[in-house]
């Protein structure tokens, strides 16, 4: 998967604060390339961070083959910034400004 | 003394209908028992699916006297004991007493009893809540009222852990029967989980699927919850021999290990020290299984670590296997899994037809087994082999052949 996102945008930073805080992982280890296993998540801390991102950005994270496919950091702010951003554009220009 | 074990009753209930022969009917046709829940709150779900039984008039099973004291996955146990009893041919005389365990297990116990008794505590502002709410919700409800009801003053119990929990109930009882600490017993599992805060619990884990199950598939994207009982009659076959019984299956096998690892994240090194222990302990090579009714839920993590088990295991062989998941057809029956699908196995055996894995779309490169994809197959089954695995790292699989 691409690791080639923007780690400083307000949206990176708001899926790593998610990061930090439900994997309950040290902020400045979070970089696009740290692995899951880097930072010491297992797979329930995994459904913690997806769990508080739905919460956060009040999306539905599917199951599906893109979810399978996150090795790094970078995958997750990957997928999540295009769900909530396909749902911004699905719920209108109004909504994306809260969302983001 | 050691001695073979004979499977000489088998009862179930479960989406697919509410005995044996309506299990095996939706199973052997493939057809789904997966359907809309009904049950308030549903539709506030993301997912709104599950293997739920319908129809069912709990009044028609139980005296108005007993009802409010069985949780459902408690008559659940009961209808299907009753059903595996009969089907044994065993007299109450013959099963009452010290020499019959009755060994079940659940995930859960009564969760549908606690949703309702908390629900009306916190939701409802009731002061008082249902003073059976405990001895109904209990793990060990089930097995208890087998036992009173049939008499059954040998060791009874539950057994508890999470998906597997059959698995390592029957797996226990085989030990027993075949050690001589009792002479037959009454095991399996059940499980009534379908209730609004459960699923609700369930989706957040993400592991439920919104549209459908598909294991080993490519696509597919989560489990289908289901409700159920599966109860098999285990008795020492010498003794069973001397009855004249109708022997299905010889419970061949058993083993269990844990992965010590993650809490969701299943391994398949795990998996396979379990498989092996089962072929060991019941005398079997790779080579003699043709059939692997898999524990298969359908989530993204399981189906590939189940299929790496499996060729760590059988090596070449494992391209010769028939493996399906039968949770495409009933659910996920959590503590149940395991013995509605040791009734679905040894159904397999009996009718040497393997029942197949529904919705099935198309090969994913990680699941590269035969998976007898959405049409059952007639085909020679000699033994088979029935995989559970569970939340924690827990695994139990079982091995059952044909009676000799």
């Amino acid at each position: 998967m691409s690791t080639t996102v923007d780690m400083e945008s307000p949206l990176a930073q708001q899926i790593i604060d998610v990061i930090a805080r439900e994997g309950m992982v040290d902020r400045s280890k979070i970089t696009a390339t740290a692995t899951l296993e880097d930072l010491g998540l297992q797979s329930i801390d995994m459904v913690m961070i997806l769990n508080g991102i739905e919460e956060k950005f009040d999306i539905y994270v599917p199951m599906d083959e893109s979810i399978q496919k996150i090795a790094n950091v970078g995958d997750v702010i990957g997928v999540v910034s295009g769900l909530v951003e396909a749902d911004a554009q699905k719920s209108g220009a109004k909504q994306q400004g809260q969302a983001i | 003394m050691t001695s073979q074990v004979a499977v000489t009753g088998l009862g179930c209930i479960s989406a697919l209908g509410p005995d044996v022969a309506a299990f095996w009917s939706g199973l052997s046709a493939g057809r789904s028992g997966i359907k809309p829940l009904e049950f308030p709150g549903s539709e506030e779900l993301h997912v709104r699916i599950g293997g739920q039984i319908k129809d069912f008039d709990a009044s028609a099973h139980f005296s108005a006297a007993k009802l409010p004291f069985l949780d459902p996955f408690a008559q659940f146990a009961l209808i299907a004991a009753r059903e595996a009893v009969k089907d044994a041919g065993l007299s109450p005389a013959e099963v009452a007493g010290p020499r019959t365990a009755v060994i079940l297990g659940t995930g859960i116990g009564g969760i549908s009893t606690l949703n309702e008794a908390f629900y009306q505590r916190y939701a409802q502002g009731k002061r008082r809540i249902d003073a059976a709410t405990i001895p109904k919700a209990m793990p060990n409800a089930a097995p208890s009222h087998v036992s009173m009801e049939f008499g059954v003053n040998g060791p009874a119990f539950a057994v508890c852990s999470a998906c597997s929990s059959a698995n390592h109930a029957m797996g226990l009882a085989l030990t027993m029967v075949r050690t001589g600490v009792v002479d037959r017993a009454i095991t399996g599992g059940s499980e009534a989980n379908l209730n609004f805060a459960n699923v609700n619990a369930w989706e957040a884990l993400k592991v439920l699927t919104p549209d459908a199950c598909r294991p080993f598939s490519r696509g597919r994207n989560g489990m289908s919850l289901g409700d159920g009982a599966g109860i098999v009659i285990l008795e020492r076959m010498d003794a069973a021999r001397a009855r004249g019984a109708r022997i299905h299956a010889e419970m061949a096998g058993f083993g269990a290990s844990s992965d010590a690892g993650d809490l969701l994240r299943p391994d398949a090194n795990g998996a396979a020290l379990a498989m092996r222990g089962a072929l060991a302990d019941g005398g079997l090579a790779p080579e003699d299984i043709d059939y692997v009714n898999a524990h298969g839920t359908g989530t993204l993590l399981n189906d590939p670590v189940e299929t790496a088990a499996i060729r760590l295991v059988f090596g070449a062989h494992a391209d010769r296997l028939a493996v399906s998941s039968t949770k495409s057809l009933h659910g996920h029956a959590l503590g149940a899994a395991g013995a509605l699908e040791m009734v679905a196995t040894v159904l397999a055996l009996q009718h040497q037809v393997a029942p197949p894995t529904a919705n099935w779309l198309e090969r994913d490169p990680k699941c590269d087994l035969d998976y007898v994809p959405n049409e059952a197959r007639a085909m020679p089954i000699r033994a088979a082999m029935s995989n559970s695995f569970a939340f924690g790292g827990l695994n139990a699989v079982l091995t059952v052949k044909r009676a000799g």
